[in-house]
């Protein structure tokens, strides 16, 4: 049986109401109720039987698929930032949101920003609903492969999507996570935007997200109220790389910590690797995903190169770590004085898994330019130390 | 006048849902007399009294009925009253002086429906004494006697 089909859009009007039409191209002629939630709690309904000349130019039956609704005074949620649903009674299928802002509110995201948040919730419901197919160890090509094409659609969902229609990230609350997302708010804007792209990994991988927030960018105070489910942990100390990622470590609740850098491209797929990992009962393991983010300012170093040559990687970007957390009480904590923005804290932390024979695995980008992992980007004094440290492990030196 | 052979006697009601007057949705569903035939998005009363019948599925709780529509109102019409009954208990009157959208609501016991197996039936009357032709009083060649035209209803279950 072919799986329901809709049609339908939703916007606010000037004067508060909403106004928008639902069709079923396969029951063509059906009149169809529209439910309006309000975060999520149905606040009013009506059958959409509006003629609208332009459905009916359009194509969409005879055009009588159009409503208008005002929301009932004393709705519950209108008082502050307010996600509107458009819903198709019969099929529960969702069809348009807007973000109704409280006045005032500031945007960190941005329009487009918001517009992929909003697209990305609607893929990772499409996502979850066909969690089942998606196998455990699932080849970061394919994963690369599902969430380009994802993206793709995302892309030609959103064209022009107006700032009223942005809706905040509606992360799933999980109790008891399997994993901990970690990151350091440098630019709220940025952050969110990253978030937005872990969203649809995030049901399948029963994930939190945990920000921690040195307090540089006063739009971080802002994160949770775009991001619901966020944890934000403030502390002016962990203005760094591994002092930041220490304190996640603290903080997680999940056995494992995803922890995304500056320059990360590929949390999606690198969480559901790291879950399909866990999954399986394996030993635990150290994930280093390398490659793609070598291209960005400090995901690459020359530092890294010689970490990569001592830990047979093509290439390292420090700055986005999956860690087992039990793991990493062996390890010890993230060095800060390797911590240089260019990755050589985790590098460290690569090869003392390495001595202590544990497993390292990268999640890699082909093509990416390896040669930029030469760029001397890393600070004198911690390479000095690094190469102290694990110089003998270069098989260059070793005259391998 | 709407040919009353050809309607449904009753229109099935889903509290919370707003239903629309007019060709697209009720149509004719539930009018039982005094309403011209449906048009675009509204359907007009013809007549003093106008009769619709609504059903919903017991248990029945209370509910607040919301009927959203238009008086005609013209200089020389200024004034439209209505009092609305629900199987014969006096619900509400309105006098409405402004040609505006309008909302008229009004509480509805459970005691007031009149329950049938698996459904509860309330015939719902508008008297609407000062309704009028508008080709009478100079206002075009309308000749049914308007006083009001239905937009929507909806039953929304209240607390109490």
């Amino acid at each position: 049986m072919a799986a329901p089909t809709l049609l339908g859009d939703l916007r606010e009007r000037p004067d508060g109401s909403f106004d928008g039409w639902c069709w079923a191209p396969d029951r063509p002629e059906e009149r169809l109720v529209v439910d309006l939630l309000v975060n999520d709690t149905l606040a009013i309904s009506m059958v959409a039987a509006i003629f609208r000349r332009d459905l009916q130019l359009g194509g969409h039956g005879d055009g009588r698929h159009g409503f208008v609704l005002r929301l009932p005074p004393g709705t519950p949620g209108l008082d502050g930032d307010a996600l509107i649903t458009a819903r198709e009674r019969r099929t529960g299928l969702v069809f348009g949101r807007v973000l109704r802002e409280a006045t005032g509110a500031a945007n960190p995201g941005g329009p487009a920003l918001d517009g992929a948040a909003l697209a990305l919730e609607d893929a990772w419901a499409a996502l979850a609903a066909g969690r089942s197919a998606l196998p455990r160890h699932a080849p970061a090509q394919r994963l690369r492969g599902a969430f380009a094409a994802l993206a793709q659609r995302l892309r030609a969902r959103t064209p022009g999507l107006p700032v009223s229609a942005a809706p905040p990230l509606n992360l799933p609350l999980i109790q008891t996570p399997c994993l901990t997302i970690g990151l350091l708010v440098r630019d709220a804007s940025a952050e969110l935007a990253r978030i937005a792209a872990l969203a649809p990994a995030l049901a399948l991988v029963r994930a939190e997200v945990l920000a921690i927030d040195p307090g540089n960018d006063p739009a971080a105070a802002l994160l949770p109220a775009h991001v619901r489910n966020l944890r934000s942990v403030r502390d002016r100390r962990a203005t760094g790389n591994a002092a930041a990622c220490n304190l996640a470590l603290a903080e997680a609740r999940g056995a494992r910590l995803l922890w995304l850098g500056s320059s990360s491209r590929l949390p999606s797929a690198a969480a559901l690797l790291a879950l399909a990992d866990a999954m399986s009962g394996a030993a635990p393991a150290l994930w280093l995903p390398s490659g793609a983010a070598l291209a960005l300012p400090g995901g690459a170093l020359a530092g890294g190169a010689l970490a990569h040559h001592a830990i047979h990687l093509p290439a390292v970007l420090g700055v986005m770590l999956c860690m087992d957390r039990a793991l990493c009480g062996l390890l010890g904590p993230l060095d800060a004085d390797l911590d240089d923005g260019a990755g050589l804290d985790c590098a460290d932390l690569a090869c003392k898994a390495r001595l202590l024979g544990v497993a390292v695995h990268e999640i890699s980008e082909p093509g990416a330019p390896l040669a930029t992992a030469l760029r001397p980007s890393a600070g004198v004094a911690a390479q000095a130390l690094f190469r102290s440290r694990w110089g003998m492990l270069d098989p260059v030196r070793r005259g391998a | 006048m709407l040919d009353m052979t050809k309607r449904d006697s009753i229109l099935d009601c889903e509290p919370g849902v707003i239903r629309l007057f007019g060709a697209a949705d009720i149509g004719t569903k539930g009018l039982l007399s005094g309403w011209s035939g449906p048009e675009e998005g509204h359907t007009w009363n013809d007549g003093v009294e106008a009769a619709y019948a609504l059903a919903v599925k017991p248990p029945v709780t209370r509910l607040l009925l919301t009927l959203m529509g238009e008086p005609y109102i013209t200089r020389a019409r200024p004034v439209q009253e209505m009092t609305m009954f629900g199987n014969g208990y006096r619900l509400g009157f309105w006098r409405m002086s402004a040609r505006v959208e309008t909302v008229l609501q009004v509480v509805l016991e459970p005691e007031w429906w009149l329950e049938r197996g698996s459904r509860a039936t309330m015939r719902v009357l508008l008297h609407m004494p000062h309704c009028v032709r508008p080709k009478d009083i100079n206002d075009g060649q309308d000749g049914r006697e308007l006083a009001f035209c239905a937009r929507s209803l909806s039953l929304r279950p209240i607390a109490g």
